[in-house]
C-alpha cells in the first residue's frame, strides 16, 4: 500500500466545516482515513458535511460540534470521537479564529478569546488526544500555525502571539511525545485564500502577491496535502517540525 | 465482564513495573522513584486502556494513589469487585 494511504486510521480535524480544516477533512479521506469532523456552525450542515465526504470517499465520517474555547467541550469532543470510531490515529489541530487590530486596539475579551480557541484549546486537544492515541501505539497531530507566527505583521500582534505559542507548544510536544510513539509538527501556511482573507481590498491582495516567490495565493488544499505529508508515513521520521506552505513568501 | 481490585492492582504493578514486594493498595504518587509525572502519565494510559474509560485533566492530577484510583473508576462508572 503506499505510503500516502491512511486506510484502518482515524483522524480528528477540529474546525473542518469550512476552508484549510474542511479541505484536510477531504484530503485525508481521499486518502482512505475515517475522519471525524468538528466546528461551531449549525450541527446540521456539519452532519450533511460528514455524510458527504463519507459517500465520496468510502470512509466513515461523522460531525462532532464542539466550542474550543472550553475545556470541557475540547474533552468531550476528543472522547465522543474515541468513542465513536474505537480509536484515534491522527489529530489536526485547525480549529482557530483571527484576532485582528492595533495594539492598544484590542479589547480583553477579545484577547482571552483568541488565546482561549488558538493555544487553549489546541493544548487541551493534544494533552486528550496523546492519551488516546498510546492506546494504538503512537499517532501524528499536526497543529496549524502561521508564517505570522514566525515573522509577525503589523495589525496581527494578538493572531501572531497565538500561533508563536502554537509553535513552541508543537516543539514541546513532539519532545515530550516522541518516547510514546507521537509525532508532532506544525504547519505554519503563508497567505491562503479562503474566508479569513476574503474580506482583504484588492490593493492590500495585491501588495501580498508580489512578495509570494511563486506567483501565487496558496490554496487551503495546498495546506490540506501538507498535512496528509506530516499525518502518515511518508514523515514517519518527522517530528518537532515547522514546514512553512506560503510559496516562499518575504514578510 | 466485572473488574477487580486485582485488575487494578495488576495495572498498577505492570504500568509503573513494581516489583512484588511493593504494596500496590498502599500506594501513594511519588513514594516510589517508578511513580514519577512520567510514570504517572503511564499509569494514566494504562487505566484508562484496561477500564475503557477516558479521564478528566482534574482526576488525572487528584490521581494521588490507589485507593483516589478506585474512587475515580467508580466515579467512572467502574465497580470494582473485591
Amino acid at each position: 500500500m503506499s505510503l500516502s494511504r491512511l486506510d484502518g486510521r482515524t483522524a480528528l480535524v477540529t474546525g473542518s466545516s469550512r476552508g484549510i480544516g474542511r479541505a484536510t477533512a477531504e484530503c485525508l479521506a481521499a486518502h482512505g482515513a475515517d475522519v471525524v469532523l468538528n466546528g461551531l456552525g449549525p450541527a446540521e450542515e456539519l452532519d450533511g458535511l460528514a455524510a458527504a465526504i463519507a459517500r465520496r470517499h468510502g470512509v466513515r465520517c461523522i460531525a462532532v460540534p464542539a466550542d474550543m474555547a472550553s475545556p470541557e467541550a475540547v474533552g468531550g469532543l476528543l472522547k465522543a470521537a474515541y468513542r465513536a470510531m474505537g480509536r484515534l490515529d491522527v489529530l489536526v489541530c485547525n480549529a482557530g479564529i483571527l484576532g485582528d487590530g492595533r495594539l492598544g486596539m484590542l479589547p480583553a475579551a477579545e484577547v482571552d478569546r483568541v488565546l482561549a480557541v488558538n493555544v487553549a484549546g489546541t493544548l487541551h486537544a493534544i494533552q486528550t488526544g496523546a492519551r488516546l492515541m498510546q492506546r494504538g501505539g503512537g499517532g501524528s497531530i499536526v497543529t496549524l500555525a502561521s508564517i505570522v507566527g514566525r515573522r509577525g505583521n503589523a495589525g496581527q500582534a494578538l493572531y501572531a502571539a497565538s500561533k508563536a505559542a502554537l509553535i513552541g507548544l508543537t516543539l514541546s510536544a513532539a519532545k515530550e511525545l516522541g518516547p510514546l510513539g507521537i509525532r508532532v509538527n506544525a504547519v505554519a501556511p503563508g497567505f491562503i485564500d479562503t474566508d479569513m482573507t476574503a474580506h482583504l481590498d484588492a490593493g492590500l491582495r495585491e501588495r501580498w502577491l508580489r512578495d509570494i516567490a511563486l506567483g501565487r495565493f496558496g490554496s487551503a488544499e495546498d495546506v490540506a496535502r501538507t498535512v496528509l505529508f506530516l499525518a502518515g508515513d511518508l514523515s514517519a521520521y518527522v517530528t518537532g517540525q515547522v514546514l512553512g506552505v506560503d510559496g516562499g513568501m518575504a514578510m | 465482564m466485572a473488574m477487580t481490585l486485582n485488575d487494578l492492582i495488576e495495572t498498577f504493578r505492570s504500568a509503573l513495573s513494581l516489583p512484588e514486594t511493593v504494596d500496590v493498595p498502599a500506594l501513594r504518587y511519588r513514594a516510589v522513584p517508578q511513580w514519577n509525572s512520567l510514570g504517572h502519565m503511564q499509569l494514566v494510559a494504562a487505566l484508562e486502556s484496561r477500564f475503557d474509560v477516558i479521564l478528566e485533566t482534574d482526576d488525572i492530577l487528584d490521581l494521588g494513589s490507589f485507593d483516589k484510583a478506585v474512587e475515580i473508576l467508580a466515579k467512572n462508572h467502574v465497580a470494582l469487585e473485591a
